[in-house]
């Protein structure tokens, strides 16, 4: 029962965390413009694309750093003794988490969940900045610099996943985290070979 | 006067200031909800895992080590503690120390009607320390823990080592000294006491059987180690 209630509770919380990074990837996309037309005269930043792909990109960020500080929630709590997903099934996240040889970042010994989570804040400041003012002289190489780390997120995504094969376990919160950072890039990418031309001045 | 107002740097500090205040609702999140223990080898850590073959006298074999535990252990007698030994099958103090570890590992056990307490598992951790003559193979380990004849253990053959066979000792292939990496092994024998949760309880000063239990400056063995911090049940009447 306890464990139902528990499995019930992480797929609710998955979905909080999971929606804002589904809407930021539908306004990214640039095929579904057209779904967001009839919010724009609520929201005057919807009207352009640029302002889609902004708001895309804060809604995403926002949902990575949210799932960001659930796994590092995870963390602690697992290494505190108590479960919070811990599942027989391939997906159990308290597992990989909870696993001393691979939870931290080599070299540094830092927690992946906060790595995470200090990653998507500063993300997330470089996106809003943007969304603030994009017109400042600043806004390209903010734009670079979101381009270059979601980029470089890439690799340590390959390597977290590397850890999920070897486990044969599969952490839902991480992946979430993963997919917002793989929707960021696209976002950044979007926005950074935007940048300079007539589309970017409207 | 003129003054000269950045509309820029106003956007980018007002930025920043929102975004810091959504970073530390997150920390202090975490600091009110959560209370982490660091995995480590210092008593009150949680004991990093043991890696390799584990031999218990049927063959090499892989084993998961996160098993002894349960996290939801809540002080009761009836889950397991686990002992662990680092050691060398050719270090001189192992051999002297294998008697001892023996009788241990006999005393602790769940079928000894003269022990009150809860079950102690005993594993020892056996390596190859580079020094010259320090050379181990699995079927030495599994000669030190049978006390066969065939191989040589610290100048002696292994079967004349002191005390009788290991029969209760899982003992586990650490040849590559991964695991004395990962649990920061200074010396052998070294000795980790662990509570069913997987937290460290006592642990011997390095290269020695012995450690201060309970902060009074003593030195105490193993032994004394497992009888005063291992639950005990009073009503199973006295050890």
């Amino acid at each position: 029962m306890q464990r139902a209630v528990l499995e019930m509770s992480t797929n609710w919380l998955l979905l909080v965390y999971g929606l804002p990074i589904v809407i930021g990837l539908l306004l990214i996309l640039p095929w579904t413009s057209a779904i967001f037309f009839p919010l724009s005269e609520r929201f005057a930043s919807l009207s352009t694309k640029r302002g889609r792909l902004l708001s895309g990109l804060n809604l995403t960020l926002l949902g990575g750093l949210a799932v960001s500080v659930q796994t590092h929630w995870i963390h602690a709590k697992v290494s505190e003794g108590a479960n919070f997903c811990a599942s027989d099934t391939i997906f159990s996240c308290d597992d990989v988490i909870g696993n001393a040889q691979y939870n931290t970042m080599p070299i540094l010994d830092i927690p992946w969940g906060m790595i995470g989570f200090v990653t998507f804040t500063a993300l997330l400041f470089l996106s809003y900045s943007i969304s603030k003012e994009p017109g400042a002289t600043w806004a390209k190489n903010f734009l670079d610099l979101g381009t270059l780390v979601t980029f470089a997120g890439l690799g340590v995504i390959g390597l977290l996943v590397s850890y999920e094969i070897e486990m044969e376990k599969l952490c839902q919160f991480c992946t979430t985290a993963h997919i917002a950072n793989i929707v960021a890039l696209a976002g950044f990418w979007q926005l950074r070979s935007m940048h300079g031309e007539k589309a970017w001045q409207e | 006067m003129k003054h000269t107002y950045d509309d820029e740097a106003s956007t980018l500090g007002d930025a920043f200031l929102k975004i810091s205040a959504l970073f530390f609702v997150g920390i202090l999140i975490l600091a009110f909800t959560t209370d982490p223990i660091a995995t480590g080898t210092k008593e009150g850590e949680r004991a990093p895992l043991l890696d390799g073959a584990a031999y218990a006298g049927n063959g090499w074999s892989s084993f998961d080590f996160s098993e002894q535990f349960d996290s939801s252990w809540d002080g009761n007698s009836s889950s397991d503690w686990v002992m662990i030994e680092f050691m060398d099958t050719d270090c001189p103090y192992c051999v002297q120390s294998a008697e001892l570890f023996g009788e241990a590992s006999e005393i602790f056990r769940d079928g000894n009607e003269q022990w009150n307490g809860a079950q102690v598992n005993f594993f020892a951790s056996a390596t190859e320390l580079d020094i010259k003559g320090h050379d181990t193979s699995r079927s030495e380990i599994a000669a030190f823990r049978d006390k066969s004849t065939g191989f040589e253990c610290a100048g002696q053959d292994c079967a004349n080592r002191g005390g009788s066979a290991h029969q209760f000792v899982t003992y586990v292939d650490d040849i590559d000294q991964e695991n004395m990496d990962e649990w920061d092994i200074r010396g052998t024998p070294t000795y980790f006491l662990i509570q069913p949760d997987g937290i460290i309880a006592w642990v011997s000063n390095g290269g020695t059987n012995v450690g201060d239990v309970n902060g009074d400056g003593d030195q105490n063995t193993f032994i004394d180690a497992i009888v005063l911090l291992v639950t005990q049940d009073d009503a199973k009447g006295g050890a």
